[in-house]
């Protein structure tokens, strides 16, 4: 009976070692905290059995896929809503952005704030990228703080369009 | 006898998934089989194979020692919460440097 459950759980923790690909690897990181519930069972620690079977097998595979999708969002904050970039289909700037993330398989996540803070918008939030209308040119400042690796990216795709100019922002700095 | 070295070879193989993985969600899974293997040791260690739940010991059986499961219900929620700052931190490493690869995140600290 134990053995059964010993062998079983090594069998799983050597399947995890193999494993590739991180949704599978979570849910045999389940299937192995439910077999560990049993054991602590069997040892008559019902207690611990039950937390970890409410935490090992279900909140914990919960975080993680919540923590893998977290990963791919592409956090866009806009002052401006024009012709040039809003929601809706065929906006040149939007187009642009949508090619961006679909090349390096990010998921976009675009928000219109109209009176956004550039100061410290960076440190408190999780924001990728903030644009705004330059009254001086009329560009369109794309503004980036300067540790994301995503900054060298998105340039290199947008290089050539003459309506958009790059800020890079160290992290506490004040932009105005 | 047995279960306490396969409890420890179960420990032995987290320790090498953690120290071996490439990915960093995968360190972060396999610190969580290092320390559900630790509290199978401990409850295995105060374990009386005649004994009995520790509720009613006047039941009959010798109940086993309650002040280790006590102290495991604690590791477990500790553990979780150490799991949520480290997927946390996770997310922020992966915006920086846009990989979750050891190698290449290692490289890049040299780097700069």
């Amino acid at each position: 009976m134990y053995l059964i459950l010993y062998g079983l759980i090594i069998f799983f923790i050597i399947i995890m070692l193999r494993e590739k690909e991180s949704l599978r690897l979570i849910i045999y990181f389940a299937i192995f905290s439910l077999l560990m519930s049993v054991l602590y069972f069997l040892y008559y620690a019902y207690d611990v059995a039950l937390a970890e079977i409410a935490i090992g097998s279900a909140l914990l595979p919960l975080f993680f896929i919540i923590a893998l999708g977290k990963q791919k969002n592409f956090v866009v904050v806009s002052r401006v809503e024009d012709e040039f970039f809003s929601e809706k289909e065929g906006c040149p700037g939007f187009r642009l952005l949508e090619r961006f993330t679909d090349s390096f398989d990010l998921t976009l996540d675009i928000f219109f704030e109209h009176h956004v803070q550039i100061k410290g918008a960076f440190r408190e939030r999780n924001v990728d990228l903030i644009i705004l209308k330059s009254h001086r040119d009329g560009k369109y400042v794309f503004v980036m703080k300067k540790s994301s690796i995503l900054h060298h990216k998105l340039r290199r795709v947008l290089q050539e369009d003459p309506r958009i100019r790059f800020e890079i922002v160290e992290e506490d700095e004040i932009y105005d | 006898m047995l279960q306490l070295a396969l409890i420890l070879l179960m420990i032995g193989l987290g320790l090498y998934g953690l120290a071996t993985s490439r990915h960093l969600i995968k360190s972060i899974i396999f610190l969580n089989v290092v320390e559900a293997s630790v509290i199978l040791f401990f409850l295995r260690l105060f374990y009386i194979s005649e004994g009995g739940v520790p509720i009613l010991p006047s039941l009959g059986a010798e109940p086993v020692d309650p002040i280790p499961q006590a102290l495991m219900i604690t590791t477990i929620v500790i553990g979780a919460s150490v799991t949520a700052l480290a997927l946390m931190m996770s997310i922020k490493i992966y915006h920086q440097y846009g990989t979750l690869d050891w190698k290449i995140l290692l490289n890049k600290e040299d780097n700069q």
